[in-house]
């Protein structure tokens, strides 16, 4: 009788183990070949795909009016060159700046953020990435002024200095547009359309994609994310540390790096680009200049589980007041709910 | 939690009590919940969590914006941002207010300071008061969400709603008016805390509407261009000639609590010396602060943000109280009117026992 009773307890025991077990093991047979923690997004929205995107500025942009390469004698459908060369690249911002292809700004000059609440340690000056970036996008330098042009035969060394940069006579015709000057620089004039079409860009290019060289009214680059401020402590504790090059992904929450890492926010090392000289916030901390998403954004690292990954429309919700409104694929809306910015800020 | 202990007992009950529900969820849902971040609970211990808070304009019932399910961008922006306020208004997304439009506060008694003589609202206060006062539109931002959205008739100091967008809508028109400003008109609604709420909600209680009859919003949230009814802001901390400031100045003078040196950082205002400081929030985005003159370095004003935290999901978005002595350093958890203990901590109630007050004023 006490054995009968053992052996249905065992039996019982079994079966109640055996649910929970089975279902896992469906659940990560559905998972496929996913390792790890198993990414949020459709696979089918691909993290980089920069043919499809404002900075394809060849002839093969699908998006009519953002062919830039308009000089009839001097046209290229590449579209990597204008930022990339295989060789000869410029050194002059090594380490995040792979086989950079443009001129490149010198580190002074720049008017940066400051407030009162800062408690960034700023480099004071741009530096790494942020600079190439701002290679186009302070306004100060031709897009078209490359150091290997298309082809064969076109080595611009007078490009590596800023100096004595010009432009290559890649882009249009001299005259300007509503979004580049005689110089091929962005217009300095600002925006002043208010629709939802981003690809309106009338009566100029500041703020943005112009930034000038005042940077006091965007979001601090090249610093370094401050320890002294308690609003950070969570993403530097659940961030998991740099990889070997310095490159650190960011979460605030544990283990819910994207699976992709191009879609991670990250921080950069500092200026001397040795991995353990800090977690610096450059443009590509947000940005990447190869997705093919809204802003050139990487996606939050902090989701609400309440908000669908489903794309359209959807109902509302206030009930508690936290991330609500209309439903969206974040691939689509990389920010919405601001979540990009909570990624970091615990606000 | 170190600083206030009277709250350590709750706050280990809690955590029992939640590690005993993450049992019960995990058991009862097992491979539901693998791979899903668990999204912070709404907790008045959180210094700050915007996103749960009636300043999310995407998600507040009584001003609900429907173009956008953004959070920050109704303040803030990343790129663009209007210069006019100084730099005491990070990255603002807003027209600011001219301040000549204010009629400010005055008293016989009142000893404040203000190198301009006029106690002009200022830096912060500008912004904060850039909806409060009900002139200017919800949405006069200047860079809308997403791309192509730049405003610039929307930068520097304006008057006037500003230039509206349509791209964002808002419906809640108990406060809310045609002109997408707060609405004119006294409230006549008084709201009691909801008792049956999270011991953890703190933001949500104050909602402005459900009251009936004749519905407004002022005298708060819209404050109105008439400030004479409202604690003075943009006003120097009357060091010289108020002794009952003597402490708090004495500190923020000499010993420079924000750690900086030259009078430009936002300072910390306590008012137990220095070696009791320990009974102040450990974090301080949860400090009573004192604002730095851009014009008169080394002198420090009050402002909106001196005792407000927009981001914070606490009662009347208040900071915490800054070692009232004989209050916060003995008396660590708040009490009721009659002296007995509330069961709540100081974030669930921040001003009982007129703490928020009594941290400045020695009175």
């Amino acid at each position: 009788m006490q054995l009968n009773r053992k052996i249905v307890m065992l039996i019982a025991g079994v079966l109640v183990l055996a649910v929970p077990i089975l279902g896992w093991a469906k659940h990560m047979a559905a998972l496929g070949n996913a390792t790890g923690h198993p990414s949020p997004y459709p696979a089918s929205v691909a993290a980089e795909d920069i043919k499809n995107t404002l900075h394809n500025l060849s002839t093969s942009n699908i998006v009519a009016g953002i062919n830039i390469s308009g000089n009839p004698a001097n046209q290229t459908a590449e579209v990597c060159v204008f930022c990339h060369t295989p060789h000869g690249a410029n050194l002059s911002a090594p380490g995040a700046t792979p086989l950079w292809n443009r001129t490149v700004p010198l580190n002074s000059g720049y008017i940066i953020y400051g407030s009162p609440n800062f408690d960034g340690a700023n480099s004071g000056q741009p530096q790494g990435v942020s600079l190439a970036c701002l290679s186009c996008h302070d306004g100060t330098i031709a897009l078209d002024s490359l150091i290997n042009m298309p082809g064969s035969g076109g080595f611009r060394p007078l490009n590596l200095n800023p100096a004595t940069a010009a432009t290559t006579s890649l882009v249009q015709p001299a005259g300007g547009s509503a979004f580049l000057n005689g110089s091929n620089q962005m217009n300095s004039a600002q925006r002043t359309d208010t629709g939802p079409n981003y690809l309106a860009i009338t009566g100029g290019a500041a703020p943005f994609p112009n930034l000038t060289t005042n940077l006091s009214d965007d979001h601090p680059i090249s610093m370094q994310i401050p320890v002294t401020d308690p609003q950070f402590n969570e993403l530097l504790a659940n961030s998991p540390p740099a990889d070997a090059s310095g490159l650190r992904l960011l979460t605030r929450n544990p283990g819910s790096v994207n699976a992709d890492k191009r879609d991670s926010l990250r921080s950069y090392p500092g200026v001397d680009r040795t991995p353990g000289s800090g977690y610096y916030i450059e443009c590509a901390s947000c940005h990447n200049p190869h997705a093919p998403r809204p802003m050139f954004l990487r996606l939050p690292s902090r989701y609400d589980s309440a908000m669908s990954l489903a794309s359209g429309g959807g109902a509302s919700t206030t009930a508690d007041m936290g991330v609500g409104g209309p439903i969206e694929l974040i691939a689509d809306d990389p920010n919405a709910g601001s979540l990009v910015c909570l990624s970091c800020h615990q606000k | 939690m170190d600083d206030w202990p009277g709250g350590q007992r709750i706050v280990r009950r809690l955590i029992v009590r939640r590690v005993l529900w993450i049992f019960v969820v995990v058991g009862a849902l097992g491979i539901a919940t693998l791979g899903s971040p668990v999204w912070a609970t709404h907790d008045v211990r959180l210094s700050e969590d915007v996103s749960r808070t009636k300043h999310n304009l995407s998600s507040n019932p009584d001003i609900m914006a429907t173009g956008t399910t953004e959070v920050c961008i109704f303040c803030h922006t990343p790129h663009g941002a209007n210069l006019a306020a100084s730099t005491q208004a990070p990255l603002w997304n807003r027209l600011l207010p001219d301040d000549t439009s204010y009629e400010v506060y005055e008293s016989p008694n009142f000893d404040a300071q203000d190198f301009t003589g006029i106690h002009r609202p200022k830096g912060v206060s500008l912004a904060c008061l850039s909806c409060h006062d009900g002139s200017i539109a919800f949405d006069a931002l200047v860079n809308l969400p997403g791309s192509g959205g730049f405003v610039p008739t929307n930068l520097g100091f304006g008057r006037g709603p500003g230039t509206s967008t349509n791209s964002i809508n808002f419906f809640g028109g108990a406060i809310v008016d045609g002109s997408k400003t707060f609405t004119e008109g006294l409230r006549d609604v008084t709201e009691v805390e909801k008792t049956s709420e999270s011991p953890f909600s703190g933001g949500l209680h104050d909602l402005v509407h459900g009251g009936g009859g004749s519905e407004g919003s002022e005298p708060f949230p819209n404050l109105g261009l008439d400030l004479r009814d409202d604690h003075p802001i943009g006003m120097e901390i009357p060091c010289l000639t108020d002794a009952q400031f003597n402490q708090i100045c004495q500190d923020l003078t000499t010993l420079k609590l924000d750690g900086g040196t030259d009078g430009t950082s936002v300072a910390y205002i306590s008012r137990t010396s220095p070696q009791q400081k320990l009974v102040w929030p450990m974090e301080k985005r949860d400090r009573l602060r004192a604002y730095p003159s851009t014009d008169q370095p080394g002198r420090y004003y009050i402002e909106c943000a001196s005792c407000h935290n927009p981001h914070t999901p606490r009662v009347s978005f208040l900071r915490l109280p800054s070692g009232v002595p004989g209050l916060v350093d003995k008396d660590l958890s708040p009490s009721d009117t009659a002296g007995n203990p509330t069961g709540k901590m100081w974030g669930q109630i921040p001003n009982a026992g007129s703490a928020i007050c009594l941290s400045c004023h020695a009175k």
